[in-house]
């Protein structure tokens, strides 16, 4: 068998390159880096609508209202075009909301975007929802890892103090990932990305596996029409509105004359997760942004008379946090079992009738949290 | 797998394969060797994975079984009988990669559900190393023909067909060469050096490629933007330094694993950046590839070639000999006609160098041909060009031709 390395010097190089790699990110200052807005302009339509996202924090310059941040489960959950319209009634101009979403959830990954949009973009509320370790599905609740998105987003020389107080494993996860995010940003470097064509986005993508239309379209919102199935994407849809239905007054706020409505598990957020949730308050904090916490529906909690939540958020994340939510026997009340899987295309995810039923049921509690006192 | 599971799996193989081929003797060492061979390949290849992997298992060990009669029955036979032997792994190679799989659908109902789902499905994938087995098998039957080693055992045959560190991707080891590990005497292998093999494959296996892929045709290219032009040779260049990671740095824990076990298996990359032409470039890049074409493909048919062609014309036999070969290393790589492409650009650069080095002997003469490949001038420029060349041809075998297309309408 021959050996790793033909000489001393041949393991000495390949050592030095090691290094070298290793150290990029923490060698790399900002003036070494691009422009943030080049991560978004740069990702695959696959991975998610960031070329839109880029056009959003980076090319729009107008006040936003209403943001909806977070991962999927927020971006098939809100009809933000009609949003958008009732705000705009109610305020008498146009208003200006909008859906900044991606796939997978994590609170790092909804840090990362949301001070890129708070750094330039005025938001007045921001409405995120991103509990990723999904209330049935046990098995995530531990999961700490970094989201997929991390090794763009992040940057050490960006945001290498969100490391600070992190387990080891997390800090060497975020660095790892900043280090193959590397790359692109020294190809970035070389010549600037050309500037991202929302017209050329791959619409068969969207088309091919949600059935739905172009989010840049629908003000970054998205609709699924999806049939429900547990394991895999159905297309067989079929339209559907409840009859014995909810009623907008079911929607509640989180306070002392509602509190029975919910409840709180005890479940801990995962550190790093946590560590990052914290620092989103603290930004919007910093902004003057409202941040509403939104209790979006789940299949498994039907029959349940509370929203229920990991946390009280609140606490946890040290936070002046408003929560809104719909109790879950009021939101599926006098549906049947196969009724309610008519409203989500997966177990947490709601298709186009339950983005449709859910949303006109939501928005007066948040046109209220609209107008309510901002406390910093 | 999680990764403590995949670290302690391995080192009991690699204990118990040591404590196999040094404490027991005769059949139940071959025996219980094959055995073992067959729980490392389920840990790795079928453990955890979708159910078709197990399902193929079944099928693996018959088709493994139907092989060794072949060889048994034909493999020392005269006239045609030892091209039977030689011909049944490879015609089960091509039967499965080759035959869609509405072929099969009929006769398995769950088949036509996921042919209704996925109509592109194919059932190669699922045998995991049936090409690289083909290899081995085939050879063998060559080794028995030629007097190189005696006719092997069932559990002897079976342990050197499913055997689990060089399953996946090779290198592709000889039988003779494989039962050095099982001699009275077998060759020390330095218990470090195999371990630094290991080590060394995974960092490039992991670490390397990962970093470089960001940063290849699918990492960079094919992200649906609009691209400067200089993303394509950044994305060729890259994608053949990931090559190398990936493909070398996975052989590299083959070898070290296979070396700690206890079994010797051959080199398959030697400085392959460092090639002055696409021939030298092959007897330093899948060297294992390339020595069982040699032996294999290109001296019987050069030979045969050389006799129809005559004596005036034997380059230009060698010349076709060199492209039958390379189309047929295109076309083992995968299917599709991006791969015979791939095949046929390197019977081009190989055939191209052929008639070059031809041409040069006749201009130079013998002493002027040493001294120009003597001249450190021109072997840097014969590497550039050489590392350019693969570089561009990587492209073919990356690249359906549909993203192809894809990427040189994004290019500005």
């Amino acid at each position: 068998m021959s050996p790793a390395f033909s000489s001393p010097k041949q393991a000495g190089e390949f050592a030095l390159l090691l290094l070298a790699i290793l150290l990029l990110p923490a060698l790399a200052s900002t003036a070494w880096l691009p422009p943030r807005e080049q991560i978004y302009s740069s990702v695959p339509w696959m991975r998610g609508p960031y070329p839109y996202l880029h056009q959003q924090i980076f090319e729009e310059k107008a006040d936003i209202d209403i943001a909806f941040a977070g991962s999927s489960f927020i971006w098939f959950g809100i009809d933000t075009p009609y949003v958008q319209q009732e705000l705009s009634v109610k305020l008498g101009r146009q208003a200006v909301v909008r859906s900044i979403n991606w796939p997978f959830p994590g609170f790092d990954a909804l840090y990362f975007i949301a001070q890129d949009l708070l750094q330039n973009r005025k938001v007045r509320m921001l409405v995120i929802y991103d509990d990723y370790l999904g209330r049935d599905t046990p098995e995530y609740r531990e999961q700490d890892a970094p989201h997929s998105m991390s090794p763009r987003l992040f940057r050490f020389a960006d945001n290498s103090e969100v490391l600070a107080g992190m387990p080891i494993q997390s800090k060497a996860a975020y660095y790892f990932g900043a280090v193959l995010g590397m790359p692109r940003n020294l190809l970035s470097l070389c010549r600037t990305n050309l500037e991202a064509d929302l017209s050329s986005a791959n619409r068969a993508y969207w088309e091919n596996t949600y059935n739905a239309s172009d989010p840049a379209k629908r003000l970054g919102s998205m609709y699924a029409r999806l049939g429900f199935d547990a394991d895999r994407y159905n297309p067989k849809f079929t339209e559907y509105t409840p009859h014995a239905a909810a009623q907008s007054s079911d929607a509640c706020v989180f306070s002392p004359a509602t509190k029975a409505l919910f409840r709180f598990q005890g479940h801990p957020t995962p550190v790093s997760q946590l560590q990052f949730a914290r620092k989103i308050t603290k930004l919007a904090k910093k902004h003057g942004t409202k941040v509403v916490w939104l209790h979006l529906p789940v299949i498994g909690e039907m029959g349940s008379s509370v929203i229920e939540e990991r946390e009280f958020w609140p606490d946890a994340l040290h936070a002046d946090l408003m929560m809104a939510g719909i109790p879950p026997a009021r939101f599926f009340q006098g549906m049947t079992a196969e009724d309610a899987r008519k409203l989500f295309f997966i177990s947490n995810h709601l298709n186009q009738n339950g983005q449709k039923y859910f949303t006109p049921l939501i928005t007066p509690t948040l046109l209220e949290l609209y107008d309510a006192p901002f406390k910093p | 797998m999680p990764v403590r599971f995949l670290i302690a799996g391995l080192v009991i193989y690699i204990l118990a394969s040591r404590f196999v081929l040094r404490r027991i003797k005769g059949v139940w060492r071959e025996a219980t060797f094959a055995l073992l061979n067959m729980a490392g390949y389920y840990g790795l290849f079928v453990h955890g994975r979708d159910g078709r992997y197990g399902a193929v298992l079944t099928v693996y060990v018959p088709l493994i079984c139907v092989q060794y009669a072949a060889l048994r029955l034909f493999a020392d036979g005269k006239g045609w009988k030892p091209l039977l032997a030689f011909f049944t792994p490879i015609l089960a190679l091509a039967f499965v990669r080759y035959v869609p799989a509405s072929f099969y659908a009929g006769f398995k109902g769950s088949m036509r559900a996921t042919l209704l789902k996925d109509p592109g499905f194919s059932i190669a994938p699922y045998f995991v190393g049936l090409s690289y087995l083909a290899f081995r098998a085939s050879h063998l039957v060559l080794e028995v023909r030629n007097g190189v080693v005696a006719k092997p055992g069932f559990w002897s045959y079976l342990g050197f067909c499913m055997f689990a560190p060089t399953m996946a991707v090779g290198p592709i080891n000889s039988f003779s060469n494989f039962r050095r590990g099982f001699d009275v005497a077998p060759p020390g292998i330095p218990i470090g050096r195999a371990m630094l093999r290991v080590l060394v494959g995974a960092v490039k296996f992991l670490f390397l490629g990962s970093f470089l892929n960001q940063i290849t045709y699918s990492g960079l290219l094919l992200d649906d933007h609009l691209h400067h032009w200089i993303d394509l040779p950044v994305a060729a260049v890259c994608y053949y330094l990931y090559l190398y990671c990936n493909f070398s740095g996975f052989c590299d824990m083959a070898v070290g694993v296979a070396g700690l076990a206890g079994i010797p298996v051959p080199e398959n990359f030697q400085e392959p950046f460092a090639a002055r032409n696409v021939k030298d470039f092959w007897n330093r890049w899948h060297i294992t590839l390339s020595q069982y074409m040699r032996d294999v493909v290109f001296s019987p048919l050069s030979k045969v070639l050389a006799r129809q062609f005559g004596p005036a014309n034997v380059n230009h036999a060698v010349a076709l000999t060199i492209a039958v070969v390379f189309l047929l290393v295109g076309v083992w790589h995968g299917v599709g006609w991006n791969y015979a492409a791939f095949g046929g650009a390197h019977a081009l650069g190989m055939v191209v160098n052929h008639y070059y080095a031809v041409g040069l002997k006749r201009w130079l003469g013998w002493e002027g041909f040493k001294a120009y490949n003597a001249n450190r001038l021109i072997h840097a420029a014969a590497v550039a060009v050489t590392f350019s060349y693969v570089a561009a041809s990587l492209f073919l075998f990356a690249n359906t031709f549909s993203e192809m297309r894809t990427i040189f309408s994004v290019l500005r």
